[in-house]
């Protein structure tokens, strides 16, 4: 495990700095004059030439991509354009919003995803299960936007129960708490359906396992047989999935922040883009990819270590 | 003769499947008695793995015991209820099965595997965990593995086959069974270590009295160990008796080809025998006996009828040959069929 | 000399007219499975209505009436107006026909060229290989939404560049499942013959190894129609994918979020004919690869 875990960790990083290259060699590799690009044709030619001057476009391409992604590595991602506040400074102010929506979405999806998909493997070709089945089956092809835009009209328009707009106070955890259902449950309808028929189908797998037979030899309790024999084994796929699941949430959180008008990560990117303000847009990126790098990354060492036949080396028998 | 532990009369199994009903075991009677070994041998899909699974009501959900009964003493396993059947999987029959990697559960310790077990079935409250991890270290060492009492905290990948055997059926032994059923427990074990654990059973019937139902496709390990055999063709059993007597003169032609084909390093042969034809699928059975497409002495009674079973020569076979009431003995064979005895 | 004989004896994967008999026995066992007739009749209507959307709908997509804006659902508008007073039903149809010439295009696009990338990567081996697949990996860490917003804040909003995008986003997938199966044919007896023969590595590729892989990659593409549709109309919906007044689901979607307040029905008829065409899709894409290729049933496709 410790050869391969020193492999993927080497892996990440030469990936991570990929994604800098990327990202900074993005202006250079697209057709076009990168200033262009960047403002856009409506720009001004004093707000182009102050932009070429402060990005130092006038490098040579490959020093201009080294140094940002030297600058990247040591938590330098620019200034914007507008206000000159340093990109990294206005990423972390919005990071905790965006992190914890992605979070709490992650909760819910496992606490509700795994005991369906339990409960559904345990009794198969059921009518709950058939029920459960399509249920999920649904769920998955729900969009986040989609979900956001309906349990917003259901709930904040029509019944008026729940708040539309912004995260609350953050003083008031009540209210907060209030602000982050919708956007919450709207992330979360995806992977519910998706966890659900993950784990159902890991279960029935694991049930149909020769150890589970031999756990029913022995007379053991179908209860313990699948909560705690079956499930265990079932349950190191789906951690992967759960890594894999926070690093996409990040990703598309953007949608929940814009139909909800909250601060986060995704606002700030898509003003970005709206204002052409582009080192934002750049920064945030980043930011984003190098989370869902790293939250694979920890879905994979997680995978690791449930899995005692990779935790522990074999052979030690004779 | 004790009519002792475990009786099966007449049991009937079917699979459900999606094209039609398998009948996979028809009026399959057999006894086991206190302290007797008996083989169960036959090619793959005579069945032989589904009896084993049927006595101890462990069908897959598309199977079903349709008719005949089981009795374990003065119990009928066939109608009890299913949480008293639960009760008796383990302390009463025990089973030891065929893929050791696959039989333990490969995230949880051999200790937790093997104390869960135990535990399904002691009362309340009379649980004894130290005692029992000390019992099973003592039985793991009597069986053969080193370094018991560390080692229960391995996790069973750590093991090798025949060590992982042996850790299953000290599972079963601690339990205290009267029956032990041993589905094919050698045959993903390489030949010194399927030597050990025929050695392993052959002791425990010396040294605890249990009732070994010993399942092979193996007749060498079969003359070794068991006291009686009973030898199934698709789905019935067409001879059975002592071992010594059924191996050395078998009678029912199937018996026969499967003592021939077995190289002995005896002799020096040009050839393999085989058994011409092949096993009929259980979804289009024909209507006579079973071997009747591949034996050497059928005749036209075998082709339209079933025969039932008898008692000939101190065994029950099921065989119109040898039968002098039947129609075969006054009919005539049949054109000779390949190379069988 | 064996090798040679064995190769001339194996059946050979039968070209022309063996491709379309596959076809036939794939489009009746499809037929036999119910998920797979939905997905049939779903997708078939989704293609009628794409190619003749003219025929079906009762008004035309821009025809403002602004006296009737935010009606719900009556006689005239069988699913209601939008903040515009246009008809949400004939909006939503000729929105197929905008989402397939997104999905379509971009999905096959990268089938392509990843297909590419994938078997010279398989073929030369080695440290192009290596670069290459450190290079997908690094595409690929990117949630394809957060790449495509870094691509577009560049390009400039616009169905053309929607497709290219997307395009980029999915090519990583198509390149590592087309490595992956190359590689696992090189060592195949018939290569070896072949190229023991002498023949040119192009027309191995081309006469051999493309036959193979093809079927597998085709499915995976139908299955990931509905993600490339998914994407596109979230991209819309956020101003930075097909522009308004063009009837992109998505745009569709963002007019309605505007008059949220006072009309719920663009979202909801919208919303419903997204899920529905996602279903179809899905369902189709699904069940023929549980006929043709189960294998494919692990490989992991993109998720937005």
């Amino acid at each position: 495990m410790g050869a391969y875990l020193l492999r993927r960790l080497v892996m990440t990083v030469i990936v991570i700095i990929l994604i800098m290259v990327f990202l900074g060699a993005l202006v250079h590799v697209i057709p076009g004059d990168p200033t262009t690009l960047m403002l856009g044709p409506r720009a001004t030619p004093e707000l182009a030439a102050e932009v070429r001057a402060s990005m130092q476009l006038d490098r040579p391409v490959h020093e201009q991509v080294a140094s940002f992604a030297a600058n990247a590595l040591q938590g330098d991602l620019g200034v914007d354009f507008v206000t000159k506040t340093p990109v990294t400074e206005l990423i972390l102010q919005a990071l905790p919003e965006t992190l914890t929506l992605a979070f709490a979405s992650l909760i819910l999806a496992a606490l509700v995803g795994i005991p369906v998909g339990v409960l559904s493997a345990v009794r198969p070709n059921s009518i709950p299960d058939r029920l459960t089945a399509v249920i999920s089956i649904a769920l998955i092809t729900i969009p986040p936007y989609v979900a956001g835009l309906i349990l917003l009209i259901i709930f904040a328009v029509r019944l008026k129960v729940l708040p539309t707009i912004g995260s609350g106070e953050i003083s008031d955890p009540a209210d907060y708490a209030q602000h982050l259902i919708l956007p919450v449950v709207a992330l979360a309808v995806t992977w519910i359906g998706y966890i659900g028929r993950l784990v159902r189908a890991s279960m029935l797998e694991v049930l149909n396992a020769d150890y589970v037979r031999t756990a029913r030899a022995y007379g053991l309790r179908e209860g313990l047989i699948a909560y705690k024999y079956a499930l265990r084994n079932a349950i190191i796929p789906t951690i992967a999935i759960l890594g894999v699941a926070f690093g996409s949430l990040i990703g598309v959180a953007i949608f929940v922040e814009v139909i909800f008008a909250r601060p986060g990560l995704g606002t700030l990117v898509y003003d970005a883009i709206m204002s052409r303000n582009y080192p934002v847009v750049r920064g945030g990126v980043l930011v984003i990819a190098v989370l869902f790098v790293l939250a694979n990354l920890a879905a994979d060492i997680a995978y690791q270590i449930a899995d005692p036949r990779i935790r522990v080396r074999a052979g030690r028998g004779e | 003769m004790s009519r002792g532990l475990l009786r099966v009369e007449h049991l009937e199994v079917r699979y459900r499947t999606a094209g039609a009903d398998l009948p996979v075991l028809r009026d399959v009677s057999l006894h086991i008695d206190a302290g007797e070994i008996v083989g169960v041998v036959g090619e793959s899909g005579c069945g032989k793995s589904t009896l084993s699974s049927a006595i101890l009501r462990l069908l897959p959900p598309n199977g079903a015991i349709a008719g005949g009964a089981i009795h374990l003493g003065d119990r009928e396993l066939t109608s009890l209820p299913a949480e008293e059947m639960r009760r008796l999987r383990g302390p009463e029959i025990a089973m030891v099965f065929q893929d050791p990697l696959s039989s333990l559960n490969p995230v949880f310790t051999v200790w937790t595997q093997i104390r869960d077990a135990v535990r399904a079935h002691a009362s309340r409250g009379a649980f004894d965990a130290r005692g029992l991890r000390t019992r099973t270290a003592a039985t793991l060492t009597e069986l053969g593995i080193p370094d018991a009492e560390r080692r229960l905290d391995d996790y069973p990948h750590q093991f090798s086959g025949g060590m992982r055997q042996r850790i299953v059926i000290a599972m079963a032994l601690l339990l205290e069974p009267q029956l032990l059923i041993a589905d094919e427990p050698t045959s993903a074990l390489d030949a010194t270590m399927q030597a050990q654990i025929v050695s392993i059973l052959a002791r425990l019937r010396r040294e605890r009295d249990m009732a070994i139902m010993f399942v092979t496709h193996d007749l060498a390990l079969v003359s070794h160990l068991c006291d009686r055999v009973v030898v199934m063709y698709t789905g019935v059993v067409v001879e059975e008796g002592p071992v010594a007597r059924v191996f050395r003169d078998p009678i029912h032609p199937y018996t026969r080809a499967l003592l021939a084909s077995i190289p002995s390093r005896h002799e020096h042969v040009e050839r393999l025998a085989t058994i011409p034809g092949s096993v009929p699928s259980l979804s289009d059975l024909p209507a006579g006996c079973p071997f009747a497409d591949r034996c050497s002495a059928v005749r036209a009674t075998c082709r339209s009828s079933v025969p039932a079973v008898r008692q000939q020569d101190g065994r029950l076979v099921r065989c119109f040959a040898g039968d002098p009431s039947s129609p075969y003995a006054s009919e005539p064979p049949e054109v000779a069929v390949g190379t069988a005895p | 000399m064996g090798a040679v004989e064995e190769i001339a004896a194996a059946p050979r994967r039968p070209a022309g007219g063996g491709a379309l008999r596959g076809l036939r026995t794939t489009l009746r066992e499809l037929l036999r499975r119910p998920a797979g007739v939905i997905g049939l009749l779903i997708v078939g209507l989704l293609i009628v209505l794409a190619v003749a959307p003219g025929l079906v709908a009762p008004y035309a997509p821009d025809q403002q009436v602004l006296v009737d804006r935010l009606q719900g659902p009556s006689a005239e508008h069988l699913l209601g107006t939008d903040k515009l007073g246009r008809d949400i039903l004939s909006r939503l149809i000729h929105g197929v026909g905008i989402a397939l010439v997104v999905a379509l295009p971009a999905v096959l696009s990268a089938l392509v060229i990843g297909i590419l990338i994938g078997v010279t990567a398989a073929w030369r081996g080695g440290l192009l290989d290596a670069v290459l697949v450190i290079v997908l990996d690094a595409l690929q860490a990117f949630p394809a939404v957060i790449l495509a917003l870094a691509l577009l804040a560049l390009l400039g909003p616009s169905l053309r560049n929607v497709i290219i995008v997307i395009a980029i986003a999915f090519i990583p997938g198509y390149a590592r499942v087309a490595r992956a199966l190359v590689f696992s044919m090189k060592g195949n007896q018939w290569v070896e013959a072949e190229r023991a023969l002498g023949a040119s590595p192009l027309r191995i590729v081309i006469s051999h190894i493309l036959p193979n892989i093809l079927p597998s990659l085709f499915i995976l593409m139908a299955m990931d129609i509905p993600s490339a549709i998914v994407v596109e109309a979230g991209l819309s919906f956020l101003g930075l994918g097909v522009q308004p007044p063009t009837p992109s689901w998505g745009v569709i979607l963002a007019d309605g979020f505007e008059s949220v307040m006072q009309s719920p029905w663009a979202i909801v008829f919208a919303s419903i004919v997204l899920m529905i065409s996602t279903l179809g899709f899905t369902l189709l894409g699904e069940t023929v690869r549980d006929i043709v290729d189960p294998r494919l049933a692990g490989v992991q496709r993109r998720r937005i």
